[in-house]
C-alpha cells in the first residue's frame, strides 16, 4: 500500500536525489520513476562520481547501489558520512536481499535497503518517509 | 498478424517493465534498445572472463547481469544460473561448471535478441 503521506509541492520543488547506480537500464529506470513522482534528480556509475557530483550540488536523499566499480556503495557511504559528515538519508539497493548485507549496509551509514529487482510501491515508500522526517517536518534541513 | 512463432512460448517477458511504466510504450522501447545494445557486451565480458579463467571478472560480471535481465523478465529463465555463476566466482569454484551454467545463460540471451528485434515489432 501507497504511503499517505504528501510531501507538499513547494518543498518537493526543492528536493534533489542522487541516484548511483552502476546499471545503465537500473538508472534510467529510477530516473523514470523519479521524474514520474515528481522529484528532481541526478544519476551517476558510481561512487567515486556520486562524491564529484556532490561537490557541485547538495541532495536530499541517495539512492545508493552497493556492487560497483571504481567505488562502491559503501566505501562511498562511508565517506559521506565520515569525511563530509553529512547526514541525509542513504537508502541501499543492492540484488544480495540477506540480513547479512542488511547490517553491513547499516554499518557503513545507510539508513535502510530495498532489494532488487525494484517493487515501484517499495521505493515510492522508502523514499517519501525519509524525506518527510528529513525535510518535511524538519524544513531547515532542506539543503535549498 | 498472428504468426506461428508468437504462439512458441518466449524467453522474455515485458511486463515488469509495462507495469512500472504504466505501460509507456517509449519508455520500454527504450529500454529494449538499451538491453540490446548492453547485454551482449556483459555476455562477451562474461565469456572474456571465462576463457582467461578471471573469477573476479566473473563475478563482477554476473552481478552486472543479475541487475540487467529482470527488466526483460529473463530473471525467470536464467536467475539461478546467473547467481550461482556469481557465487562459484567469489570461491574461485569448478570452471568447467561455470562455463556450463554460462551456456544456458548465453543461448537464453540470444533467443531474447532475436524475440526483442526490432524493437518496434515487440510493442505496438
Amino acid at each position: 500500500m501507497l504511503t499517505d503521506r504528501v510531501i507538499p509541492d513547494e518543498i518537493k520543488a526543492k528536493i534533489r536525489i542522487l541516484v548511483v547506480e552502476d546499471n545503465l537500464l537500473g538508472r534510467k529506470m529510477i530516473g523514470f520513476l523519479l521524474k514520474k513522482w515528481g522529484f528532481q534528480y541526478d544519476t551517476c556509475a558510481n561512487g567515486k562520481l556520486a562524491l564529484e557530483n556532490m561537490k557541485i550540488n547538495k541532495y536530499d536523499l541517495i539512492l545508493m547501489d552497493i556492487q560497483m566499480p571504481e567505488m562502491d556503495g559503501h566505501e562511498a557511504s562511508k565517506y559521506i558520512r565520515n569525511t563530509l559528515k553529512l547526514g541525509l538519508p542513504i537508502i541501499a539497493m543492492t540484488s544480495n536481499a540477506t540480513e547479512e548485507e542488511r547490517q553491513r549496509c547499516l554499518v557503513s551509514g545507510m539508513v535502510d535497503y530495498i532489494a532488487k529487482p525494484i517493487v515501484e510501491e517499495d521505493l515510492y515508500n522508502l523514499t517519501v518517509n525519509y524525506l518527510f522526517t528529513t525535510v518535511v517536518e524538519n524544513p531547515e534541513n532542506l539543503y535549498h | 498478424m498472428e504468426t506461428k512463432t508468437e504462439k512458441i512460448e518466449k524467453t522474455t517477458n515485458l511486463s515488469y517493465l509495462m507495469e512500472l511504466s504504466d505501460g509507456n510504450k517509449t519508455f520500454v522501447k527504450e529500454m529494449i534498445s538499451l538491453f540490446l545494445s548492453e547485454n551482449p557486451e556483459e555476455i562477451k565480458a562474461l565469456e572474456r572472463g571465462i576463457a582467461e579463467k578471471n573469477y573476479k571478472a566473473i563475478k563482477s560480471v554476473a552481478h552486472k547481469l543479475r541487475s540487467t535481465i529482470p527488466f526483460m523478465g529473463l530473471d525467470k529463465v536464467i536467475e539461478k544460473e546467473v547467481a550461482e555463476i556469481e557465487s562459484l566466482a567469489a570461491q574461485s569454484g569448478d570452471l568447467q561448471e561455470i562455463s556450463s551454467r554460462f551456456s544456458k545463460i548465453k543461448s537464453a540471451c540470444e533467443k531474447a535478441y532475436i524475440e526483442l528485434s526490432p524493437v518496434s515489432s515487440v510493442i505496438s
